[in-house]
């Protein structure tokens, strides 16, 4: 089996499993999609100087490239579980998959 | 057992002959610190809209959601507290500068929290430096300085604007040590020194 069919089959698994969820992504200026992806808030002290430690939910949301029309943007919207966020950050991560960084917004 | 004050405050770090010896000084300072920040906290409870939202500790972490929900939450805390002499006194009085930090803290889903926290931070200003005594626990009160933090780390942009206020305060060295010279006794050893006493006496101080 090809290293690159392996990953496709991985990546199809991961979305299909529990590892994945339904989400809406709309793109900066497109239409809605109904697809699947790895959705992994956990808890960080955010580092903003202060003397009493400051605790939030980073919620980061990991993406396959097959489902999306083009690369995920900064300023892009995307909604989970019911609540709506916009995407502040994109990493790569491999070839066909990138981890948003999300922030919330009012639903 | 019942413990001394000191004591109770201390969990008996400073206990018996030694807690009653240093307690005018450990007390003193404790309190004054502690007066000026509790007058500090009580000024902005009373005289602003954020009564409920100001946390006179550091021990309890700030949820940023909760930040998201119920408005922008203030701290009150100090940090330094340098101590020099001031000449020309006697007994001695130590002046000391105290900072004070009230830090203000939001969690909104705007960008731009820089705004809003600089309308706070005019309003706490203003509050603080309304009594420069601080209750009557200090002889001045200035800004310091400002200093804005923003982080995108969490699930809202969270930003912190931190003002440190340099309060001064004196304290006499009478209070701190206790002033209880009763008696002193003299020796005279006349020249050439021999370590034979001469003449001996004592000088009685009535209060």
């Amino acid at each position: 089996v090809a290293w690159t069919d392996l990953e496709a089959l991985l990546s199809t698994t991961i979305r299909a499993s529990d590892l994945g969820e339904p989400i809406t992504y709309t793109p900066t200026g497109g239409g809605a999609v109904s697809m699947r992806g790895s959705f992994a808030p956990q808890s960080v002290v955010v580092d903003v100087n202060t003397g009493a430690a400051v605790i939030s939910d980073r919620p980061e949301l990991g993406v396959h490239l097959a489902d999306l029309a083009a690369e995920p943007l900064m300023g892009d919207s995307v909604t989970v579980r019911g609540l709506l966020f916009k995407v502040i950050r994109v990493e790569i991560l491999g070839s066909t998959w990138r981890i948003l960084h999300l922030h919330r917004l009012a639903s | 057992v019942s413990l001394d004050p000191l004591s109770a405050l201390t969990g008996g770090l400073f206990g018996g002959n030694l807690s009653e010896a240093t307690s005018g000084l450990l007390q003193s300072q404790m309190h004054r610190r502690a007066a000026i920040r509790k007058h500090v906290t009580d000024s902005l409870r009373f005289e602003s809209d954020a009564a409920n939202r100001i946390y006179a500790s550091r021990f309890i972490p700030l949820q940023a959601e909760e930040i998201a929900d119920i408005g922008p939450v203030i701290l009150v805390y100090t940090l330094d507290d340098s101590v020099e002499d001031l000449v020309a006194h006697t007994p001695p009085v130590f002046r000391n500068i105290l900072t004070v930090a009230v830090e203000i803290v939001s969690s909104t889903v705007l960008t731009d929290q820089q705004d809003p926290l600089d309308a706070i931070a005019q309003a706490v200003e203003a509050i603080v430096l309304r009594d420069e005594s601080q209750g009557g626990n200090a002889q001045d009160t200035e800004l310091s300085g400002s200093f804005f933090t923003l982080s995108d780390e969490g699930a809202y942009p969270v930003a912190s604007l931190r003002l440190e206020f340099a309060v001064e305060y004196h304290t006499d060295a009478a209070d701190l040590v206790g002033d209880e010279l009763g008696k002193i006794n003299i020796k005279w050893d006349l020249a050439p020194p021999d370590s034979e006493i001469e003449a001996e006496d004592d000088v009685v101080y009535e209060e």
